[in-house]
């Protein structure tokens, strides 16, 4: 047995376990952030939710006090619901999200379509033309550029 | 003197597009035919234009209604005064069209005519599955109830609308099945809406495009959306934009 396993209790080894996972998280999040993968928008409620977990692992009786505030008598079972409720917040925020966006997918696709047919009765596109070509020759005014 | 447009909205029906259109052209002269394809793989575009229809080719299948509202929003980009749907499939007897733009044009306050296929019963005529029709029954129900006027065929996507008519489905228009919401759109917007007897064919091509577990999904939605709908606060005169996006998109046109 070294040393330091003997000096770490368990609870302690726990916490420095909480401790990494939280700096994994906003790392890990930072990191998407900077590859532009992830809208700063959306990072800040999991930034939010790393730091309390950071905070929470640091501070050893802030979660057995704040739940027994609340008259949760197990930690464990205050941090779950606190938990739950924040995914099913993440949850529907992106609910409304998907919503919107495929709002506006209908509406650019919509508008697309309506500028599309515009511009078809003004110029044929080369493979309409000789779709057309067949019936009446129509002279294409797109190809010569 | 005003002008009349037919919507046709169409999700592969190269089959039956061309003598929908042609009926149109033969039965309603005076009507000019948008066809709406909505993402279709069979070529249904060029055949619609080949019949000699305009097209609208939308770069993805959007579903009826949002097939249905490009429709809307050509009709009224390019000013037209009247707009009647008809199905691509060949549902719809063009020779109804006459009637309706009839009732339509009788009664100035009528701002909505629903062709019905169950309001005479006499008549002749295709009228979907039993078990669509229990469905189509309980529809009829609720909407009756909440309009406050006799509703007997509220999943008829036959409709013809004036121009305030048009003006509010390109504004705002159900999305997936919208013909039963768009009957309470119409009413909670003060809009006059009513219903003549028409007939209607089975299909002339293809299958429905709804399973039996999209039918429960089909129940279950419309139902939620009128539900819903119900709290919905009522605007006063002109149809105005439901949401703020809606609204954006309304300056965003030219």
């Amino acid at each position: 047995m070294s040393l330091a396993t003997t000096q770490l209790s368990p609870a302690i080894s726990q916490r420095v376990e909480v401790v990494i996972l939280a700096v994994v998280v906003c790392a890990l999040i930072f990191e998407l952030v900077r590859r532009k993968r992830l809208m700063e928008r959306y990072a800040i409620l999991w930034l939010v939710s790393g730091a309390t977990v950071l905070v929470l692992g640091l501070w050893q009786g802030l979660l057995t006090k704040l739940s027994h505030a609340v008259g949760i008598y197990y930690p464990p079972s205050a941090l779950f619901a606190v938990a739950f409720v924040f995914v099913l917040v993440m949850l529907v925020h992106f609910s409304t999200t998907v919503s919107r966006l495929s709002d506006q997918n209908k509406m650019l696709a919509q508008r697309l379509a309506l500028l599309q047919q515009r511009l078809d009765r003004r110029e044929p596109t080369p493979q309409d033309a000789q779709a057309d070509g067949d019936r009446a020759k129509q002279p294409v005014g797109i190809d010569s550029e | 003197m005003s002008r009349h447009l037919a919507i046709v909205p169409a999700y592969n029906e190269a089959e039956a597009i061309t003598e929908t259109i042609a009926s149109i052209k033969r039965q309603a002269p005076g009507f000019d035919a948008i066809v709406v394809d909505d993402g279709s793989t069979d070529g249904t575009a060029q055949r619609a234009a080949a019949a000699g229809a305009a097209v609208l080719r939308l770069p993805f299948n959007l579903g009826i209604g949002g097939a249905m509202q490009s429709g809307y929003l050509y009709a009224r980009e390019q000013g037209y005064d009247v707009a009647v749907q008809v199905d691509g499939d060949g549902q719809h007897d063009a020779r109804d069209i006459h009637a309706l733009l009839e009732r339509l044009n009788g009664d100035p306050d009528l701002n909505m005519v629903t062709g019905s296929r169950f309001l005479d019963a006499e008549r002749e005529g295709f009228r979907s599955s039993a078990t669509r029709r229990i469905g189509i029954r309980l529809f009829a129900r609720v909407v009756s109830a909440i309009t406050r006027q006799r509703v007997t065929d509220p999943t008829s996507g036959f409709r013809m609308t004036d121009r305030r008519g048009i003006e509010l489905f390109a504004r705002d228009y159900p999305h997936d099945y919208p013909e039963v919401e768009a009957i309470l759109l119409v009413h909670s917007h003060r809009l006059r809406s009513c219903e003549i007897p028409v007939s209607m064919h089975p299909r002339r091509s293809g299958s429905s495009k709804i399973s039996s577990t999209q039918s429960v999904y089909y129940m279950a939605k419309v139902l939620l959306a009128v539900f819903v709908g119900m709290f919905r606060t009522r605007p006063e005169l002109a149809p105005a934009a439901k949401a703020p996006l809606a609204a954006a998109a309304e300056r965003a046109a030219p």
